[in-house]
């Protein structure tokens, strides 16, 4: 009893001697602002996902553009950049994603490196040995699972010069439909050169 | 360590916040460089040293700005570990939720374009802005005018940028095509070039917002809402600056348009510290008149009367005996810097010319008399000068 009693009592005087408590509490709050406002209006935000009403989905590049044939009536996610897409089915079970890169010096390389950074974003992707042609690319396929969000799929990576795509399809375990398939998206694929680009 | 450093205030509540927010700040940033560092642990190691080089170079440059020596070592020290830490950290969270939101807000296109000059100035300047306005309030006497508002928010600033170069240029290298180090390589070049009108100015302009905001403003007398107002200004500055550099403005005009974003940012940043070290030179005049002798006050003038001292010097003697001026100038400095840090008031005198032993007398004196010759060479000369007019 004298001993909690004691332990009370050296709590409250150390209690006693600590200052700017109040400064303390405004500077956690402001600081706390930093994430609890966007982190607010993000709840806030009505997310309605917009149709990607055009036949063909096209991504932007420096030297032109890749087209492909986008699914009909999907819903477009937003992204960061022009050269890439995310897609996804109305009852968003299903998802497409694709990607250009530039610049790509060793394809091999690059599809390996390509899969370690699916793997890095939580995806289990595996390549597989056999050549696909994919319209005017040619790459291998691959296999992808996705434990988050409780998805599988397939992947294809096709190359063509330096330019490279990557597509990735995806369907939640519980969906009725399977993924997309990407080898018979992969055959729509088209590289428009720019006016000024090399045409690789 | 902090308790080494002279900065331990273990009876702060404020104190403990920041240490354990540092701590919090660290784990998170250690956990999203872990995958990175994992991949290319060698990488990591030459990223980590090459930003650390270029930001100890940065903190050279910056300092260079705090000619009166108003800086306290350890202070900058904790200022750069701070902004490599809360800020960044709560800045990451901040970015990521603007970044989910503004697509559906400002559509698809403009968050495309405007994305990071509409989320990263907000989140940004602010948490720094913050972490600037919690070591003032912990150690008031540090950071008690705006020149110390200026290097302390230039440090967080620094330490802001060492953490985001080291994730960018990492993040870079694992989503390069061809290999880590050319992807890491090229971000890290394009930011260690470009590092010095980046997040050190814009912070560096909200720390002397903030020391205006207040009431630490050294020389200038301003009332409340002259303060609120002028800290605004400064605080849209440092706001606008960096929207400016995120934004796509310029960008048509390829690498010309960002150099020039980039001179700009270090123009204003100039004017700021030339703006900041006036105060302290009038804050350090009216201390030194009253405290040592009135010799040692052309330290203190202007710049140009300096380097009138200076140059008269370097052509009496020798470049050795401009740099022992320079010298006991930053003596001076120091000294004063010390006295004000330690609360003392300019009626705690010192010995006039105590602290400018090994410094000819002659070369401190006031502006308007900045005769830097020996008494012996003074009065030879003086003999040709009356020789010479009963010639003409």
């Amino acid at each position: 009893m004298g001993r909690a009693r004691l332990g009370r009592t050296a709590i409250a005087r150390g209690w006693a001697q600590i200052r700017d408590v109040r400064a303390a509490v405004i500077i956690a709050v402001l600081f706390a602002l930093t994430w609890v406002v966007p982190a607010s209006i993000d709840a806030a935000t009505t997310k309605t996902l917009p149709e990607f009403t055009d036949d063909r989905a096209t991504l932007e590049i420096t030297a032109g553009s890749i087209e492909f044939d986008a699914p009909e009536g999907w819903l477009q996610v937003p992204g960061e950049s022009p050269s890439e897409i995310l897609l996804s089915s109305p009852d968003e079970k299903r998802r497409l994603w694709v990607s250009v890169t530039e610049g790509v010096e060793d394809f091999e390389r690059f599809e390996q490196r390509e899969v370690a950074k699916l793997n890095r974003r939580g995806a289990a992707a595996l390549l597989e040995t056999d050549t696909t042609e994919a319209g005017e690319f040619s790459g291998h396929r691959c296999s992808v699972i996705l434990p988050a969000s409780q998805s599988e799929g397939s992947c294809l990576i096709v190359g063509r010069g330096d330019l490279a795509v990557t597509l990735v399809a995806t369907a939640k375990t519980d969906s009725d439909s399977a993924a997309l398939d990407v080898r018979a998206l992969g055959k729509t694929l088209v590289f428009n050169p720019s006016d000024d680009g090399e045409g690789h | 360590m902090a308790h080494f450093l002279g900065l331990a205030r273990p009876h702060s509540a404020l104190w403990w916040l920041l240490a354990v927010g540092i701590g919090l700040g660290g784990i998170r940033i250690g956990l999203a460089l872990s995958p990175m560092l994992r991949e290319d642990l060698a990488l990591g190691a030459l990223v980590v040293l090459i930003v650390g080089l270029f930001a100890a170079l940065y903190l050279r440059v910056v300092l260079c700005a705090d000619i009166f020596h108003s800086r306290f070592a350890a202070l900058l020290f904790a200022a750069f570990i701070l902004g490599a830490s809360i800020p960044t950290w709560l800045s990451l969270i901040g970015n990521n939720a603007g970044a989910s939101f503004l697509p559906f807000v400002v559509g698809q296109e403009t968050a495309m374009d405007w994305g990071a000059a509409l989320t990263g100035p907000a989140t940004e300047e602010w948490s720094k802005a913050v972490a600037v306005a919690a070591l003032m309030l912990l150690y008031p006497r540090l950071v008690a005018r705006p020149v110390q508002g200026f290097i302390v928010g230039a440090t967080v600033g620094l330490g802001f940028q060492f953490t985001e170069d080291v994730l960018y240029a990492l993040a870079s290298g694992l989503d390069n095509p061809n290999s880590n180090a050319a992807g890491a390589f090229e971000t890290l070049f394009v930011r260690a070039v470009l590092g010095l009108s980046s997040h050190c100015v814009y912070t560096a302009i909200a720390g002397v917002a903030l020391a205006v905001l207040f009431g630490r403003t050294g020389a200038w007398s301003w009332s409340p809402a002259r303060r609120v107002l002028i800290a605004t200004g400064l605080f849209a500055l440092s706001f606008g600056l960096h929207f400016l550099w995120n934004s796509p403005i310029g960008l048509g005009w390829g690498l010309g348009g960002i150099l020039l974003k980039a001179v700009l940012t270090i123009v204003v940043a100039l004017l700021v510290a030339v703006w900041v070290n006036r105060n302290e030179a009038a804050v350090l005049r009216g201390f030194s008149v009253a405290i040592a002798s009135p010799e040692v006050a052309v330290a203190f003038s202007s710049w140009r009367a300096r380097r009138r001292v200076l140059s008269t010097v370097r052509k009496d003697y020798d470049r050795a005996a401009a740099a022992r001026v320079r010298k006991s100038w930053r003596q001076h400095y120091r000294l004063l810097q010390e006295k004000l840090r330690s609360g003392e008031v300019p009626g705690d005198a010192v010995t006039p010319g105590a602290e400018t032993e090994g410094v000819p007398a002659q070369v401190l004196e006031v502006e308007g008399q900045t005769d830097a010759r020996p008494e012996e060479k003074r009065k030879h000369d003086d003999a040709k000068d009356v020789h010479g007019q009963q010639h003409q």
